[in-house]
């Protein structure tokens, strides 16, 4: 069987979470389905060589828009967060899994935003709303992040008549439709030294304690929570520092300085914290050297909204943390949080509550034996985590790829008609005046 | 001042399933919290409920649903009556999605319907319930899983725009949970119903108590053969079926009760140690059921249902703390694990159901920690919290739903869709007669 694994963000040296997530998916099922022949497809700007990826046992294609026919007419079964309307002709006997891992619908509500023009950004919301509906009803078989993610998809099959009696039937837990394949931890070991962040962020002591806000300033999270909470600190607790990492994304078309990025900037200037308590390591960090800044720092900090988008997120930021064995303090209202919560890993606050932040930072650096607690569960839960255990519903498929959706031809038409729609919103969000 | 028009579509009174106690208890917290309003409760099904001193009761048959609703401001509806629709136009309409009717009725459907009849009902019902979420300006379901898969059906169908997400991101004014509750004082031992009382129950018995129907998706026999494999160590244990009977109105129930009194009776314990009881038990007096139990149990298949759902009768346990032993797989499930409410076992383990209840049943120290981690369970789930997001929706009045004119061609749409969807369904139920009677004249055996 030959699988192909389409990336949609680049992979190599700079990745972002979906470029991570594909690298590792490729390297596990070439390691675990027997007979299978692995290729990954890499956008523009992945420096991902073919020799690197001989050593994972899988080989490497670099496609763009006009290679999907090929692609398609070459594998047999693909994985991918969505396939074009004119890859419908081809794939009527390929197997397609659609990888779903973030509540697009949501994120875009957020990304949407910063749209002024709101009939074009209705059109455009439009668009991908029937894009998604179209990528379900192509899927043969569908995974995501997290259980809240598997509920969104399974209102969207029902609503679209995806749910027959015959599938419900062939299994009635729908495990074989919709599978949840959370974002995991890499397997490299923790080395035993830990840094020191001085060298990596000048201005930062090597008596410093750094608390790390690891990953981009995306638009609808909340720094400036953690930057008035670091206000406060600086008087009580000098020594403690945050240090912002990753403040961009490797991909084009990501901005490189959000209004959000810019106003974390400015406040931190107003405050007097600029470069003396709040630190920014400016420009995308590889995901090999974010390790050092990982291991220099004491934990992880992330504030955001308790809103929709965080209800079904899975912050993959946090399992970075989780790699270094990091307590971290972070917003109540996703999946991830409540694990923090429960086992713990580290604290939780509620929404744009600076005292809250300042509470729980103090309780994380003084309460030595909590902090010990944090990370003797962090160590325990990576066992449970890594890519190989989290992508076991994904290789149970490949191994066994009888898919329990509706069958192509049944899908067939609504297919068809989605794309139509799909494409007239995609125009109509072009030209909206 | 506001007229509320609350929807139950089953019997209220004496014999009252989860429906039935859920709208009356709503219209009760409803009256209490917004003495302003006026409330009515309309009801589709038997109703014997004594005058209420704060809100009216009316039945729900004919033409009257139309009149009632075209009365009233605001409608709380479990399942709209599609011969009403016209007259929703202009009122507040409020779906109480407490449980996924699709899925649910996929189960409870299985056994007894032909294959492409059992995808027509789907598809009306499919194509009902976008009807329905597109003309609602809330909805209110039982817990968080539910309105996960609610929020995704409303995503896909374009129902949560741009503008509905500014005016609210968390989107909890569009779709908000409240769970089924319980009744805020814990029952009180009145009477005795079964010990001593019930034939083959003795005063001095233990008594294992399963308090609800068996629907086609609930798993008894994996239950008859484990309190088989108990009997020998605990000889004075009764297992008894409460509510074999279902009181909803041309509801199917599928075989599983059937199986499960042969399983019993081929086990030889049919009336000896396990009872089924004919008949479903007054709604008052099952709190005294659940006080004279010592072991409450429900047992049922993983299932997506399952994963989707909020089961009642565990609620019930609850509010009457009595410890008991469930299958995981669905939310109350969980809370049993983390907050010690008894214990949960995987779907179809006998042997982990036999020790799970052995443990139950005996060990003294489990029971009393399960029994005050019920107690401030109870004290979490009464109905006037569970039902407050309701509470504050309507105090509020401020719906962040799309306005009405720019879902009206949508709701045109599926409206339409919805009318083919059931002429097909019915066309292809009336064939299926045609052919029955023709084939019964010929004296060939009916078809399925």
């Amino acid at each position: 069987m030959r699988i192909l694994v389409v990336s949609r963000s680049v992979v190599g040296s700079r990745m972002s979470a979906p470029g991570i997530r594909a690298f590792h998916m490729a390297q596990i099922l070439a390691e675990q389905v027997e007979g299978a022949t692995v290729t990954l497809a890499i956008p523009e700007g992945s420096d991902l060589t073919a020799a690197e990826a001989a050593t994972f046992g899988y080989s490497v294609y670099r496609y763009d828009r006009r290679s999907w026919a090929r692609l398609i007419r070459n594998h047999d079964l693909l994985i991918s967060l969505g396939f074009p309307p004119m890859a419908i002709p081809f794939s009527q006997r390929r197997l397609l899994i659609v990888d779903l891992f973030s509540n697009f619908a949501m994120e875009w509500m957020e990304a949407g935003k910063s749209q002024r023009n709101r009939r074009r950004r209705f059109a455009w919301y439009e668009a991908q709303r029937r894009y998604l509906n179209l990528q379900l009803t192509l899927a043969d078989f569908v995974i995501c992040n997290n259980e809240r993610q598997r509920e969104t998809w399974l209102g969207f099959l029902s609503s679209l008549g995806l749910i027959s009696a015959a599938v419900y039937d062939r299994d009635r837990s729908l495990r074989r439709l919709v599978a949840v394949c959370p974002h995991g931890i890499r397997s490299d070991p923790l080395p035993d030294r830990r840094h020191s962040l001085d060298e990596l962020a000048p201005g930062i002591g090597s008596g410093d304690r750094v608390l790390i806000w690891n990953g981009g300033i995306i638009d609808w999270y909340d720094p400036l929570t953690a930057i008035r909470a670091m206000a406060v600190l600086s008087r009580q607790r000098p020594e403690v520092k945050l240090l912002f990492v990753g403040s961009r994304y490797p991909d084009p078309g990501f901005a490189d300085n959000s209004p959000t990025f810019q106003a974390a900037q400015a406040l931190s200037r107003e405050l007097g914290l600029y470069n003396r308590t709040v630190f920014f390591k400016y420009g995308w960090v590889p995901y090999e050297a974010m390790k050092s800044y990982l291991l220099g720092s004491c934990a992880g900090l992330s504030t955001y909204y308790d809103n929709a988008e965080t209800h079904s997120s899975y912050r993959t930021r946090f399992v970075d943390l989780f790699w270094a064995e990091l307590p971290l303090i972070c917003t109540r209202g996703d999946i991830l949080a409540e694990m923090v919560e429960r086992r713990p890993l580290g604290l939780t606050v509620p929404e744009k509550n600076v005292d809250a932040v300042v509470a729980a930072v103090k309780r994380l650096l003084d309460d030595e034996q909590f902090y010990d607690r944090c990370r003797a569960n962090l160590h325990q839960l990576k066992g449970e985590m890594g890519w190989e255990q989290t992508l076991q519903p994904l290789v149970a498929f490949c191994r066994d790829p009888r898919p329990i959706a509706r069958s192509k031809p049944e899908r067939l038409i609504p297919a068809l008609g989605r794309a139509a729609g799909y494409l007239v919103w995609r125009v109509l969000a072009r030209v909206m005046p | 001042m506001k007229r509320i028009l609350i929807l139950c579509k089953s019997a209220v009174g004496t014999a009252m399933s989860s429906p039935g106690i859920r709208a009356t208890n709503m219209a009760r917290v409803l009256a209490h919290a917004l003495p302003e309003s006026t409330l009515t409760l309309g009801v589709d099904g038997p109703c014997d409920l004594p005058p209420q001193p704060r809100y009216a009761v009316r039945p729900l048959s004919g033409d009257q649903v139309r009149a009632l609703i075209r009365q009233n401001d605001v409608v709380i509806s479990q399942g709209f009556p599609s011969r009403a629709l016209a007259s929703s136009f202009g009122r507040t309409l409020i779906l109480d999605f407490f449980t996924n009717f699709m899925i649910e009725g996929l189960e409870y459907r299985a056994q007894r319907i032909a294959a492409a009849q059992r995808e027509s009902w789907l598809e009306s019902q499919r194509r009902y319930l976008n009807l329905q979420l597109t003309l609602a300006d809330y909805v209110i379901c039982a817990n968080e899983r539910q309105r996960d898969t609610w929020l995704g059906m409303m995503s896909s169908l374009g129902l949560i725009t741009g503008d509905v997400y500014d005016r609210d991101p968390t989107l909890r004014s569009l779709v908000a949970v409240c769970p089924y509750g319980v009744r805020a004082t814990a029952p009180l031992r009145r009477h005795r119903v079964l010990k001593g009382v019930y034939p083959g129950i003795g005063a001095n018995d233990r008594l294992l108590l399963w308090n609800g129907g068996i629907l086609r998706y609930y798993d008894p026999e994996s239950l008859i053969h484990a309190f088989r494999a108990l009997l020998p160590a605990n000889p004075d244990l009764k297992l008894l079926f409460l509510g074999n009977r279902y009181p909803v109105v041309g509801f199917d129930i599928g075989d599983t009760l059937g199986k499960a009194i042969g399983l019993a009776r081929a086990l030889g314990l049919e009336g000896q140690s396990i009872f089924f009881n004919d008949g479903w038990l007054p709604f008052e007096d099952s709190g005294d059921a659940m006080l004279e139990a010592d072991l409450g149990v429900s047992t049922y298949y993983d299932t997506l249902e399952t994963h989707l759902s909020y089961r009642t009768r565990l609620v019930d346990f609850i509010w009457a703390g009595l410890p008991f032993v469930c299958t995981r797989g669905d939310l109350i499930a969980e809370q049993v694990q983390h907050e010690g409410l008894g214990l949960t076992v995987t779907e179809r383990d006998v042997a982990g159901l036999t020790a799970a209840l052995h443990r139950l049943l005996n060990d003294e120290a489990l029971r009393a920690s399960c029994r005050a981690a019920l107690e401030s369970a109870r004290e979490r789930m009464t109905w006037e919290r569970q039902m407050a997001p309701l509470v504050d929706l309507l105090r509020r009045n401020a719906p962040v739903a799309q306005s009405k004119s720019m879902r009206g061609p949508m709701a045109l749409l599926r409206t339409a869709q919805y009318l083919n969807a059931r002429t097909r369904e019915s066309g292809q139920q009336r064939l299926r007669n045609a052919s029955f009677s023709v084939l019964s004249s010929s004296r060939l055996p009916p078809p399925g």
